[in-house]
């Protein structure tokens, strides 16, 4: 585990610096970031509750999510030749309080995408719930991403959102 | 606008705009028994269609992705990155199901040459076509044999149709039906995909899945799973399909060559005793031929 990341105890700056991480393609280090049973949800209709019932564009969970990362460094990830540059957006940030340890982090989140001659945007509603890690630092137990146009087509998501 | 004739088989309903011409099951031929296998497999006989939908794009024309689902030569190497990175995925790692059953399939894309080259493709009129499965991991396909969740789905489908009915209709192994073409679908793994052409270059795909009612919830949840591996726009597996389409789709809008060779196995085809050609092998592109042959028809209005 990462210990930078697993002491950032401050919710606002935990979100700030996993979107970092992403944009600068520190994919170990934002794996850190994630608890030991954790899920990446990103659902392809509005308002969706389980990702069991219903077609999502990325569910996976914990052992899925290392299996996503590992593919990045695979020189035959042909939907990231080349690979992609992004900047994230997250914006109007709110802390949810939970019972017990856990928080949820609510935020406006947009990805800016750009690859092979083509700008994407990725836009929606994103809840992050977090755990307290050992060392006082928040670890992702959820983060689910909500796109305004998610059930809309999509063209292939090859980044991580 | 009115449609002229619909028709449904095994309740998919099909809708023509031709006011004449074949009926639904002269066009479908011997597709219709995909659609057996689709519906024969539930335990109450009936599907339901459930889990929503999802929908994705590629810059490509609609036909690449006809000729790619029953193209078994691609997968070890457009799909080498998600093979590799779900091998050395250790099994020790928490999963919910969902990602257990992705992994599984990334896994089974990577099989070796002569399970591909084994398999059967079979072709019929109008452009028609499906494949033999390659699931060698049984698992993958429907859990485990004495898995307590398979257990009692072959427990529901046998009080239905009787023992030896039951495995007849879990021994069918078939993996994608094309029905050229704008359909492609999954019996084995109830998955299926509308092909929707939105201009010369771009194709959008809507996909379902279906809930077999009497069978365990947890068979649902897979075919859901299964669903965003195969079909899922941030799949580790779609992701390079529809890059590759695009790719294609580069180097047709060039001027770098005349012809595609659509050769592979030309000459080796033969009639199968059901009245359809089958490839001489399984990597064989008579689906491809034969997609082309029905193009050829309805373009220049050949009977
Ligand atoms: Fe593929």
């Amino acid at each position: 585990m990462d210990a930078a990341a697993a002491t950032i105890a401050d919710p606002f700056a935990f979100v700030l610096h996993e979107c970092d991480l992403l944009d600068r393609w520190r994919l170990q280090e934002w794996l850190s970031l994630w608890a030991e049973e954790c899920s990446y949800w990103v659902p392809a209709l509005p308002g969706q509750e389980s990702p069991h019932d219903a077609l999502s564009h990325i569910y996976d969970d914990r052992r899925l999510l290392e299996t996503r990362v590992r593919r990045f460094a695979h020189a035959m990830f042909h939907a990231q030749k080349p690979p992609s540059r992004t900047v994230r957006f997250a914006t109007n940030l709110r802390v949810v309080e939970q019972p017990g340890a856990a928080l949820s982090v609510l935020c406006s989140l947009q990805v800016a995408e750009f690859r092979n001659g083509l700008h994407r945007s990725y836009l929606g509603h994103c809840r992050y719930d977090l755990l307290r890690g050992g060392a006082g630092g928040l670890l992702i137990r959820r983060k689910r991403f909500e796109l305004i146009d998610c059930d809309a087509p999509q063209e292939g998501i090859s980044i991580i959102l | 606008m009115r449609v002229p004739r619909v028709a449904q088989y095994r309740g998919f309903w099909f809708a023509s705009l031709a006011a004449e011409g074949p009926s639904l099951e002269e066009f479908l031929g011997p597709m219709t028994t995909s659609f057996d296998d689709m519906v024969d497999r539930s335990p109450s006989g009936t599907l339901e269609v459930a889990g929503g939908f999802s929908k994705h794009v590629y810059r490509g024309n609609w036909k690449l992705v006809l000729e790619n689902h029953n193209d078994t030569l691609h997968p070890r190497f457009v799909h080498a990155s998600s093979v590799a990175a779900a091998r050395e995925q250790s099994d020790a790692v928490p999963t919910d199901g969902a990602g257990a059953v992705q992994i599984r399939q990334m896994r089974q894309n990577g099989a070796p040459a002569q399970v591909w080259e084994e398999l059967g493709i079979w072709t019929s009129e109008w452009g028609h076509s499906f494949m033999g499965d390659y699931h060698t991991d049984k698992a993958a396909v429907a859990l485990a044999e004495d898995d307590p969740v398979q257990v009692e789905y072959r427990r529901a489908l046998a009080a239905r149709v009787g023992e030896a009915r039951a495995a007849e209709i879990l021994a069918v192994s078939r993996f994608n039906t094309v029905v050229y073409p704008n359909l492609s679908f999954m019996s084995r793994f109830r998955q299926l995909r509308i092909i929707v052409p939105l201009a010369v270059d771009r194709t959008m795909l809507v996909t379902h899945t279906f809930r077999m009612p009497g069978a365990p919830e947890r068979m649902f949840h897979d075919s859901i799973a299964f669903a965003n591996v195969v079909n899922g726009t941030g799949s580790l597996v779609l992701t390079d399909d529809l890059e590759t389409y695009e790719r294609v789709q580069r180097g047709l809008e060039s001027q770098g060559g005349e012809w595609v060779d659509a050769a592979r196995g030309l000459g080796a085809d033969a009639p199968d005793p059901s009245g359809m050609l089958r490839g001489a092998t399984g990597t064989s592109e008579v689906h491809i031929r034969n997609q082309f042959a029905a193009w050829a028809r309805w373009m220049t209005g050949a009977a």
